[in-house]
């Protein structure tokens, strides 16, 4: 067992629910003996489980879950950044139904969750097609905000529109969080996509940026590692 | 913080005298562990049997590494956890069978004080920011009512990414909430155990 197993498969919450078999919690339980981390990670979900019991024994869970959020804005100027996200960011939202971790603007990233978000930071992401490539350091910002990453396509605007994915990497596995499609090239030869830092966690990350077609063009893969503050 | 460095004074181990330990604050195991036995004291039993069993463990050599002593102690406390949950309570040993165990810092510890209340305030403002009813459902469902992923992906046509992403997003924010309300920094417990 391996940590993009235990990711990817939502292990630790199964086993804290008696949903692995014993030949599984076996092999989880000999892993978080030798990555204390992990340890932490049952605590926080012994936590969200206590939290969400005691909201449900105070007849107060129904009520958050079924909240419809009504804010429809308060200025003219955020309705129109809604229209402009509905309209630039059309392709690539689709048919999503959750708020997205990725997107082509800040205004389609905040859409769903009709947050305002702050900038959090831009950063520009230097492309490699080494085994094991360097990554970029970038700090978790303290509070919930969106962050501008940007990049150098080796397609060039020829490779548009891009897929790009996000993946957190564990022990050279990638697992997949979230992906972004019809993603253009700028004017300035880059294509730039939004992340919610709210949705990450510490560690390192890949974004696989592939062009269209079928294999053609070159694909790149940036790595970043997101560092708390 | 990374693997293996859970703060332990580092003193020599052996029969004599007290040895001073840190664990890790393990307030939302000991709540589910009340809530399951729906008795804090048998709770508190349960959870000071598995530091116990964990130290001695440690004490017999059969722990390489002293960070890995958390570990051990979740691994006992989440067995007791579910032989409660199966209704097999002869699984849980006596309290007669413990060594004296004294914590070193009393009950008025800050990091110790953290009620469970507080973690619902966490939940809350969690569930407050998502702004989708069904990755609400999707929390609740997963977590709280324990049902199979496969199931609750039919049962609300969702692919496996889109329930990845509904986790991985509310898991994330709630760490970030923790962290950022101090729930996770210095949360240590110390203990003082006389063999």
């Amino acid at each position: 067992m391996d940590r993009r197993q235990i990711d990817s498969e939502h292990i630790v919450a199964r086993y804290l629910a008696d949903q692995l078999s014993p030949a599984e919690a076996e092999a989880f339980e000999a892993y978080y003996i030798q990555h204390p981390s992990m340890v932490r990670e049952i605590e926080y979900a012994l936590r969200l489980k206590e939290g969400l019991a005691t909201l449900r024994d105070r007849r107060e869970l129904d009520t958050l879950v079924q909240a419809r959020h009504t804010r429809w804005g308060t200025t003219l100027s955020i309705a129109a950044v809604l229209v402009a996200a509905l309209i630039g960011g059309w392709t690539w939202y689709g048919a999503r139904s959750s708020p997205a971790v990725l997107a082509p603007t800040m205004e389609a990233l905040v859409a769903e969750s009709k947050l305002a978000l702050p900038l959090g930071g831009k950063y520009l992401l230097v492309r490699t097609r080494s085994a094991q490539p360097a990554a970029l350091q970038i700090p978790v910002p303290d509070t919930r905000s969106a962050l501008e990453l940007q990049m150098l396509p080796s397609a060039g605007a020829e490779g548009a529109p891009y897929t790009l994915t996000l993946s957190r990497l564990e022990d050279g596995k990638n697992t997949t969080i979230d992906e972004a499609a019809g993603l253009t090239v700028g004017p300035d030869g880059l294509v730039t996509t939004w992340v919610d830092s709210g949705a990450l966690e510490p560690g390192n990350h890949t974004l696989t940026l592939n062009p269209a077609g079928s294999g053609t063009l070159p694909a790149d893969r940036f790595v970043i590692e997101l560092v708390p503050r | 913080m990374g693997e293996h460095d859970v703060p332990l004074t580092d003193k020599p181990s052996g029969h004599e005298g007290n040895q001073e330990m840190l664990l890790r604050d393990m307030s939302g195991l000991k709540a589910q562990l009340t809530r399951v036995t729906r008795d804090a004291e048998l709770a508190a039993d349960l959870l000071q049997d598995a530091i116990v069993t964990a130290l001695q463990k440690l004490e017999a050599g059969e722990i390489e590494h002293r960070g890995q002593l958390d570990g051990y102690v979740y691994r006992v406390a989440l067995n007791h956890l579910r032989n409660y949950r199966r209704k097999d309570k002869s699984a849980v040993s006596g309290p007669d069978e413990l060594p004296e165990l004294v914590d070193s810092e009393g009950e008025a510890r800050p990091a110790k004080a953290i009620a469970t209340g507080q973690f619902s305030r966490v939940v809350t403002r969690l569930l407050k920011e998502m702004t989708s009813p069904r990755d609400r459902e999707v929390l609740v469902r997963f977590y709280l009512q324990e049902e199979d992923r496969g199931a609750l992906c039919r049962s609300l046509a969702l692919t496996e990414l889109q329930f990845n992403r509904v986790i991985f997003r509310a898991r994330g924010r709630f760490r970030q909430i923790l962290e950022r309300r101090g729930y996770d920094k210095g949360d240590f417990l110390g203990i003082a155990l006389a063999l």
